[in-house]
């Protein structure tokens, strides 16, 4: 397993850094002409973090297939998947010492962008015709739980669709369990799809 | 036999706290400083701490040793003490309060001290020269309306003279202040850590562009080393330069000079956190928690006296719950100018005979107007605000200096940040 120079997947990580780096500017320099509720220290890891999962969900897919074309293919997309966590560390750092996260949720939170990316990977690269189907299936998981939860919950409807840790951004906030169990469920399925072309013919 | 049982007693209820007595007068005056002056004894011997119990829900305290037998009178700062402990000995404190109008403390080694009985107006509270001294320069006499010393009354006739002149107490910072509590900062973040975040995440996006696409594209094979050298140098300086702790602080510092030119210098600490913690804070001078409201805190802590400053121990704090701490030093006596500004002051306002005028910037040695009439409005900023009760009917308040500094005053285990916010001055004028 060779991998190509880097410097042709620049695009990817500076999108990656851009995008963590524009979201710290964006919350701490006061872009706006009025202060943003949610940039509280409290929620300033879990801000970073959904928005590497936000990343890892959408946008990194849409890499895989220039990544092929440049020679990375199948399981050597984990070492772009390692590379991108690497180049996340630094600010991860800072944003669970800001929000006091231990380095177990650190860990944790990590785990879960590494299952979903390798899921993100694997159908992007072995099934590049259900992508519509992804994403819809992304953006179905992403708010309808959650929505329902919050009818459920605060309204006191009857609109069950299911728990709202279904949704990965649900549960990087819960942590814990759900932020494990979605982070094997999807790691699993995108190593099974990305090693099942591996060994076929 | 009847020995040993009595010796058995004596040891359970060891130490024994024999006696407290308020040392300004049995007046019930909770906001401010009451100290107890304390006798304790022991049979067996004690090592440990003497705590005065607050209605506030937290406990001042004093460490003690005592040796088997031995006795001791300790001064024992306490604000509306409900109990004195020692060991497992507790004296409840007595309640029956008296309600003069005004206190006054007369030192006993006056000459006429003996002569001054107490009125139901007026309660004259004999305090002997170590007390007095030991107590005077900590700020703990707050209570007392004068102090009567050799300095102040030499004379029965000074000292009637003294009472009679009594006009309204001078402000004290109390333990229950609604009016500061403004002043607290409302943001979460730790000052050095929001700035460190945001100059990090410039410089590493910036050194990412220069590792990915200038050195990674002329140098295609160093590609890999390249990005894991720019994600290390992140992560070492992280390691190197961010702060780690959760606690920071922002100081206000008001320097009060009195119409007879006793200057008072009034200190006030806002201590916040980033996230939930429990931790420990020494301060240089003594100090008072202030609550904004006088049901006190839920989460006991203890403000640990010692011979100069006094240190809080198991203090809570979250991003939702911050603390205040006020402590008061008489700086001394200088002779006050009340027609012209010592310093330049920003956002001055003159009160006179209970009305404000917004007065905006002075210039040093500018006059003071005689009267509040003018053009300007009465402008309400929230330092003004806050210290108005301290200027009183007839003062100057102004802004010193609004630059906010590091300070390095308080020391603590979480303490990642300290700093001086604004320095003011108040002239009280009449």
């Amino acid at each position: 397993m060779t991998l190509p120079p880097l410097h042709r997947s620049a695009g990817l990580y500076l999108s990656w850094i851009g995008a963590l780096c524009g979201t710290v500017l964006f919350l701490l320099g006061d872009v706006l002409p009025y202060p943003l509720p949610f940039a509280a220290p409290s929620s300033f890891f879990l801000g970073l973090v959904q928005v590497e999962i936000f990343f890892v969900l959408l946008i990194w897919p849409l890499f895989v297939p220039l990544l092929e074309k440049d020679g990375i293919r199948r399981l050597s997309l984990l070492i772009s998947v390692a590379i991108l966590i690497l180049f996340a560390l630094p600010l991860l750092l800072i944003g669970a010492n800001v929000s006091g996260i231990d380095a177990a949720g650190l860990v944790r939170s990590q785990a879960q962008v590494a299952g979903l990316s390798t899921l993100g990977a694997g159908i992007a690269s072995r099934r590049r015709s259900a992508m519509p189907w992804y994403l819809l299936a992304v953006f179905v998981l992403s708010t309808l739980p959650p929505l329902s939860f919050y009818l459920e919950n605060q309204m006191q409807a009857k609109a069950p669709l299911g728990t709202p840790f279904l949704s990965p951004f649900w549960a990087a906030a819960a942590g814990g369990a759900p932020a494990w169990v979605q982070s094997a469920l999807a790691g699993l399925g995108g190593l099974g799809l990305l090693a099942w072309k591996e060994s076929a013919p | 036999m009847s020995a040993v049982l009595w010796l058995l007693v004596a040891l359970q209820s060891d130490p024994l706290v024999e006696k407290v007595e308020r040392l300004t007068g049995d007046v019930n005056r909770p906001l401010l400083w009451t100290p107890l002056k304390i006798t304790v004894s022991s049979a067996a011997g004690f090592s440990g701490d003497l705590c005065a119990r607050s209605e506030f829900g937290f406990q001042t305290v004093k460490s003690i040793q005592l040796a088997p037998g031995g006795k001791a009178t300790i001064i024992l700062p306490a604000l509306d003490a409900k109990e004195v402990a020692a060991g497992k000995a507790v004296r409840k404190m007595a309640r029956d309060f008296v309600r003069p109008e005004r206190v006054v403390l007369v030192d006993t080694s006056l000459p006429y001290a003996a002569e001054l009985v107490s009125s139901p107006e007026t309660l004259y509270q004999k305090i002997n020269p170590e007390d007095l001294q030991a107590t005077r320069s900590r700020g703990l006499l707050e209570v007392a309306d004068l102090i009567l010393t050799k300095e102040r009354a030499a004379t029965r006739e000074d000292a009637e003279k003294a009472v009679a002149a009594l006009g309204e107490p001078s402000a004290r910072l109390e333990a229950v202040d609604r009016t500061l509590w403004p002043l607290a900062p409302e943001e979460g973040w730790v000052p050095p850590k929001r700035v460190w975040a945001l100059y990090f995440a410039a410089v590493y996006a910036f050194s990412a562009f220069v590792g990915l696409a200038v050195v990674a594209r002329r140098l295609p094979k160093f590609g890999l080393a390249c990005v894991g050298g720019v994600a290390f140098l992140g992560m070492a300086g992280y390691a190197l330069v961010f702060p780690r702790h959760q606690v920071w602080v922002v100081s206000d510092r008001v320097r009060e000079v009195g119409p007879t030119g006793e200057t008072r210098e009034h200190r006030v600490w806002f201590v916040n956190a980033a996230a939930e913690v429990e931790t420990a804070i020494a301060f240089p001078r003594l100090v008072k928690p202030i609550f904004p409201t006088s049901a006190g805190t839920d989460d006991p802590f203890t403000l640990r006296v010692d011979e100069r400053g006094c240190r809080v121990e198991g203090l809570r704090l979250g991003p939702n719950r911050s603390a205040c701490f006020g402590g008061t030093e008489s700086v001394g006596v200088t002779k006050p100018d009340l027609e012209r500004l010592p310093k330049a002051l920003s956002a001055a306002v003159l009160i006179r005979r209970g009305r404000a005028r917004y007065l905006g910037d002075l210039p040093a040695g500018a006059a003071i107007p005689a009267t509040p009439e003018g053009e300007n409005p009465v402008h309400r900023s929230a330092d003004f605000d806050a210290w108005s009760r301290f200027v009183g009917p007839d003062g100057l308040f102004g802004v010193l200096d609004r630059d906010a500094r590091s300070s390095h005053d308080l020391d603590g285990p979480d303490l990642a940040d300290e700093r001086e916010r604004t320095r003011s001055l108040i002239l009280r004028l009449r």
